[in-house]
């Protein structure tokens, strides 16, 4: 009898689950890119609030792994920064890095991060990342999700020994600052 | 019957409606163009909404890469379902049941659940540290856990041994609880909540990191509740028993006190808590329907802790602690030929001092090394009760080599090994291999083996007192286990599970006519499947079902405490924008043998939660109906719940569960 109730009842929350299956599919979908779209812009806004030591022309800003995300990102290509046009590039390795200025490197890439973070060490790329724990690995700005919210975190130390200048205002709405 | 099915589904019916027609509502008010994005200053981008999901590859990491079978309960799924402990929450754990003697809880897992068990074959840890105590071995899972359920940030259920880490008491399973941080706070949060039979529970908390770089957390807790009122047990329904009705003998008063100071690397958590229950079945033969038999367990503990990192490729961490357990029991016996009355009373202090020190280490980008040791200075173990003043001492020591090697891209196997000493029975070595294989992003495939043991602890070594024996030559349990998990990912929404384990369980522990033996050779195996789904609009659910056999190999007959059939289903249905929130959540335990020969029946307890955040900033409220259909069941009672009576023996067969109880609870932010 007990069985007989719990089935029936499972019988029904199944069904249930079908019928908003539909309608939360087409949100899902949408959702996702625009979670990378609101990332895109975060990584806009560093480019606004992180100064670089090079007078280099155009910003580069490069993703390695992050094939899903990388069309979210391209549509800030072409804004321009503090009188310089952002450019937004895919690269498949890390070698490639020459001529980023921004690197978002891929949740994907987690595996590699260590010889990843060792190519740009010490060099003016600002990487970025929305992997966990991304900061503490010794990446510059970790990208994270809260209570259905974005934050960020940043390693101040890494920044500066890259010759990046964080601006007080970004590192005051930063979640956490590794100095 | 039939009329509970229908009142359920028109409730969930109607629910669906508003959830189906809020979201497409909010979907066109909110949609931007991502240009409009791109105007928007930092601060507000922070204030956005994004729904997460899982697909394969935002599961973190560690869950799909462990060498386990690994489930996660957020703070946020606490909140949305109404869960008051962390048994609560177990409930709702495929492959887990939770079973309660209105005295403390007992985790059952995968079919353990031995009588006399005090939650010794599962360690839980507060953001690393051991909770277990050092004369039960016992694992808080009541409200004598000592943290309040609004500070814990998630919970991280390991399932099977993790020995080769952790040591004794890892044995079926670690509950990682890992608390929240004063930078996620910032402020002060209070909590008030009522609830049936006169409940109460209030709560403070500030947390907050400063510009100097220090971060802080204190909280607090009072909870108090004066339980059921009149609790009827059939078996002593005799008029000598006061008709088998328990008056006033239910209650529960608890507190918990907790700072956390960080300062770069270092971390200093202290914790205080204690709580009252008093026990309403008579164990051991006390006097019946006399509310004087109660227990005090108290836990304290002062750690500092430290973290260090070398580089980006290694990290040292190392603690130091000193913890303290306190138990005090009173059972009041009646008049006999013998005497007068009297109240026996029992005690027990357990004082240990702890220190662990861990390196990891990233060799050749392939290679996660990790190895450690610990030890601990048990320098008091002391029981005493009428006829009992047992003073013990003793230490042990573990140390541990693990890595994580990643063989190909989508192929690593993880490989440790643990070596345990004990001044009281020697040496154990426990080895854990697993093999995790992702042949695709969306699908893992894992293989996992290894050992663990449990040492026996000074309660079950040395406690003798009125109709229970010591035995100071028990030997560790040893268990062999083996598992194959399969997880399918659908797109970003649908994830699934299938897992077979088998564990084969030698020199059990149990308690046996009032003395603990190594008597059980157990052989247990099962199946594991789950269906678990989260969409952007804020809808989650799961589905579940696990069977299991497992099997006493001397006598085949199935283990008591262990139901064949175990089955959950929850869902959390938003409505009014993700305001709020309506969560059904139903767990269907099969039926289990008693001690006593009996059987307790097979029950389905329905749980259902409105929560509701962001109405009014900073103000969260949700109401809660436990076990809404009022399901009158019992779970199977230990051998102590027993009654003479002219000569006559009464053993509880089951003790009665909680019917239907409500909750309310505000929580306000500011």
């Amino acid at each position: 009898m007990v069985l007989r109730y719990f089935l029936k009842l499972s019988g029904w929350l199944i069904t249930l689950l079908g019928l908003t299956l539909a309608p939360a599919k087409a949100v899902g979908q949408g959702s996702d890119l625009r979670e990378y779209q609101i990332k895109a812009a975060f990584i806009y806004n560093f480019a606004v609030y992180v100064e670089w030591p090079t007078e280099q022309k155009p910003r580069t800003v490069c993703t390695l792994g992050a094939d899903t995300f990388a069309p979210a990102l391209e549509t800030i290509s072409g804004k321009v920064v503090k009188n310089q046009t952002l450019m937004v590039r895919r690269i498949a390795e890390i070698e490639d890095a020459g001529a980023c200025d921004i690197l978002f490197i891929g949740r994907s890439e987690r595996i590699n991060l260590p010889s990843i973070l060792d190519t740009v060490r010490n060099r003016p790329v600002l990487t970025i990342s929305d992997m966990e724990r991304f900061t503490h690995a010794g990446g510059m700005i970790g990208l994270l999700s809260r209570d259905n919210k974005v934050l960020f975190e940043i390693n101040l130390k890494r920044a500066q020994q890259s010759q990046l200048k964080v601006s007080c205002q970004l590192l005051k709405l930063a979640r956490d600052v590794i100095e | 019957m039939n009329s509970r099915t229908i009142t359920v589904s028109a409730a969930l019916i109607a629910a669906i409606l508003l959830t189906s027609a809020a979201p497409s509502r909010a979907k066109e008010q909110r949609s931007k163009p991502s240009d409009d994005l791109m105007d928007l200053g930092i601060e507000q981008l922070l204030q956005l909404d994004v729904p997460s999901v899982y697909g394969a590859s935002k599961y973190e990491q560690r869950v799909t890469d462990a060498p386990a079978s690994v489930s996660i309960v957020t703070a946020e799924e606490i909140k949305k379902y109404g869960y008051r402990t962390i048994g609560d929450i177990m409930r709702g754990i495929p492959g887990f049941y939770v079973s309660s003697d209105r005295n403390y809880s007992y985790l059952g897992i995968r079919g353990f659940n031995r009588p006399g068990d005090y939650n010794t074959r599962v360690l839980i840890l507060l953001d690393g540290h051991r909770l277990n105590d050092n004369v039960y071995d016992q694992a808080p899972i009541g409200n004598e856990f000592p943290l309040n359920i609004d500070l814990i940030d998630q919970i991280e259920i390991i399932r099977g041994p993790s020995s080769s880490l952790y040591g004794s008491s890892a044995f079926l399973g670690v509950i990682n609880v890992v608390t929240r941080q004063g930078k996620d706070m910032k402020g002060v949060e209070v909590t008030a909540s009522g609830g049936s039979r006169e409940s109460y529970q209030g709560q403070i908390s500030y947390g907050n990191k400063f510009t100097t770089g220090l971060e802080t957390l204190v909280s607090g807790t009072v909870f108090s509740s004066s339980g059921q009122r009149q609790l009827f047990f059939p078996e002593y329904a005799i008029p000598e028993l006061n008709n088998g009705v328990a008056d006033n003998a239910d209650r529960e008063r608890a507190y918990t006190l907790y700072a956390k100071l960080s300062l770069q690397e270092l971390t200093l958590t202290t914790l205080f808590s204690s709580r009252n229950k008093t026990i309403p079945t008579g164990s051991f033969g006390t006097q019946f329907n006399d509310t004087g038999a109660n227990t005090t367990d108290s836990r304290s503990y002062l750690t500092l802790a430290y973290r260090h990192k070398i580089e980006d490729h290694s990290e040292l961490s190392a603690h130091l602690s000193y913890d303290n357990y306190h138990y005090y029991g009173e059972y009041p016996y009646g008049a006999t030929s013998a005497g007068p009355p009297f109240v026996s009373k029992d005690a027990a202090l357990g004082e240990w001092l702890e220190g662990e020190l861990q390196y990891n280490r990233r060799f050749f980008q392939r290679h996660l090394w990790t190895v450690g040791g610990e030890f601990r200075n048990n320098f008091t173990q002391n029981q005493a009760a009428t006829t009992l003043d047992d003073r013990r001492t003793s230490r042990e020591y573990g140390i541990y080599l693990q890595d994580e090697w990643q063989i190909m891209k989508n192929l690593i196997l993880n490989a440790g090994v643990r070596y345990d000493r004990y001044s009281t029975f020697g040496g154990s070595s426990n080895p854990r291999l697993g093999l995790i294989y992702r042949p695709v992003e969306t699908t893992i495939l894992k293989l996992l083996y290894g050992t663990a043991f449990r040492a026996p602890n000074v309660y079950e070594l040395y406690y003798h007192d009125i109709g229970l024996y010591a035995n100071p030559f028990l030997q560790p349990e040893k268990m062999t286990t083996y598992e194959a998990v399969y997880e399918q990912y659908f797109g970003q929404n649908l994830r699934t599970s299938l897992s077979g384990f088998y564990y084969q369980a030698s020199k059990l522990i149990s308690l046996v006519g009032g003395t603990y033996i190594n008597n059980a050779n157990v052989d247990a195996k099962g199946l594991e499947t789950e269906l678990s789904g989260k969409w952007a609009n804020g809808l989650q659910g799961r589905l579940s079902y696990t069977y299991l056999d497992a099997r006493d190999m001397d006598t085949n007959t199935l283990l008591t405490n262990a139901p064949r059939h175990l089955a959950t289903f929850n869902l959390s249905l938003p409505f009014l924008e993700k305001r709020v929130f309506f969560s059904p959540e139903v767990v269907y335990t099969g039926p289990r043998s008693t001690v006593t020969g009996a059987t307790a029946g097979g029950f389905i307890t329905t749980n259902l939660t409105l929560f509701s955040h962001n109405l009014l900033p900073g103000l969260e409220l949700s109401a809660t109906a436990y076990n809404l259909f009022d399901k009158r069941y019992g779970d199977p009672a230990a051998e102590e719940h027993y009654q003479q009576v002219n000569g006559e023996i009464h053993t509880l067969n089951t003790i009665p569960q909680d019917g239907r109880n409500f909750r309310i609870k505000l929580g306000y932010r500011f």
